[in-house]
């Protein structure tokens, strides 16, 4: 009889120490985003780092990732060719500048997905994505940013979803930092 | 390519100087015959180009060196030959001078009225601008060279940090392809 009811204890423990967001979930989310970053087919990003998820608890889910917004060659500059001249750089920067806020729009969509695939998450809680971005030593990086977080209410993301929200009033429910 | 017997009638239809029974076989014949077509073709670029130079009037007289207007008054022909009349003056003078005195010995130090060796001292101060002129030239030898090396350092770091980056690109590559891969596998065994 007693082991019984230690047996019974361990088990609510256990019980009590499962996350809320289960691990399947976190890990839909992980692949709904490696699949929108390599969709990209006219102009695609460089995923360098498959998206990790994890839960925060009474924060909420954080999900990173890592790619470069220019999908180039690791040789583009090698010992082959060593010069890349000021155009080429000033090319590769302005695209890269141009693209951040497509991604910006990628990972917005993806957040209100995910705020629909993580059913454990609570509503009060949040759900960040940071991507982090690349660049070659050889680019010029001086007005580039080098890290893209966007953070939102879970709750107001499901709004977002139901009522079909576009435009500056989507753009509204997330906070932004560019690093 | 040889050279057609209708050649010679070329220019002749080329300047329209032809009747028109030989205009007209000479038409049909440029038609079969490349050779004639080609020198037709040349004698029309000549002849245009040959139009384009600007028209000059003829010289109402045209002289001759040999003309008495051209040839050089008595004076002028002294003056102009005295240069020759001296050079043989100093050289007659000189053969006299060598005959009646032999060459002395030419001694190579001048000495000044102080008793100081010229000679010496123009030697010393070459030397001394060779060896500043020298030293100089090593000091700019020196600092491109010392440029040169620090361009070679700079780029050659340049390159191995690129190439550090590039293999760490690639490594990542390789990663999310094979991670990627381990995420399908077992759906698609599941489907099997």
């Amino acid at each position: 009889m007693k082991s019984l009811l230690l047996i019974g204890f361990a088990t609510l423990c256990f019980a009590a120490s499962e996350p809320i967001v289960s691990l399947a979930s976190l890990k839909a989310v992980e692949a709904s985003i490696n699949d929108k970053i390599q969709s990209n087919i006219n102009d695609p990003y460089d995923l360098l780092g498959t998206a990790r998820g994890t839960y925060v608890e009474g924060y909420g889910a954080l999900f990173t990732f890592e790619l470069n917004l220019v999908n180039q060659s690791p040789l583009n500059f090698s010992p082959f060719k060593q010069t890349i001249s000021e155009e080429e750089l000033a090319t590769l920067h302005k695209r890269k500048t141009h693209k951040v806020e497509g991604l910006k729009d990628s990972m917005r969509g993806l957040m209100l997905n995910a705020s629909k695939s993580l059913p454990g998450l609570p509503a009060n809680e949040h759900i960040v994505m940071e991507a982090f971005l690349f660049n070659y030593r050889w680019e010029t990086t001086r007005g580039l940013v080098h890290r893209v977080v966007l953070t939102a209410e879970k709750q107001k993301l499901l709004d977002a979803v139901n009522h079909h929200e576009t435009g500056a009033k989507l753009a509204a429910l997330f906070t932004e930092e560019e690093l | 390519m040889t050279m057609c017997e209708k050649n010679e009638t070329l220019r002749d239809y080329l300047f329209d100087e032809l009747p028109a029974g030989e205009r007209r076989e000479m038409e049909l014949h440029l038609n079969g015959c490349a050779a004639c077509s080609v020198e037709l073709e040349q004698l029309r670029v000549t002849t245009s180009m040959l139009k384009t130079l600007p028209d000059q009037e003829i010289p109402q007289r045209i002289g001759f060196v040999s003309d008495k207007i051209f040839a050089p008054s008595l004076f002028a022909r002294f003056v102009a030959a005295l240069p020759k009349y001296a050079a043989l003056a100093v050289s007659a003078a000189a053969l006299l001078v060598a005959f009646n005195h032999p060459a002395p010995q030419v001694k190579m130090v001048v000495q000044t009225s102080a008793g100081v060796d010229v000679s010496k001292q123009l030697n010393e101060a070459v030397s001394a601008a060779v060896r500043q002129a020298k030293a100089e030239d090593a000091v700019v030898l020196k600092t491109a060279l010392d440029e040169a090396d620090l361009k070679h350092q700079r780029e050659h770091r340049m390159l191995a940090v690129t190439l550090e980056q590039s293999m760490e690109v690639l490594q990542k590559r390789i990663g999310v392809m094979t991670q990627l891969a381990s995420l399908e596998t077992p759906q698609n065994g599941a489907g099997q």
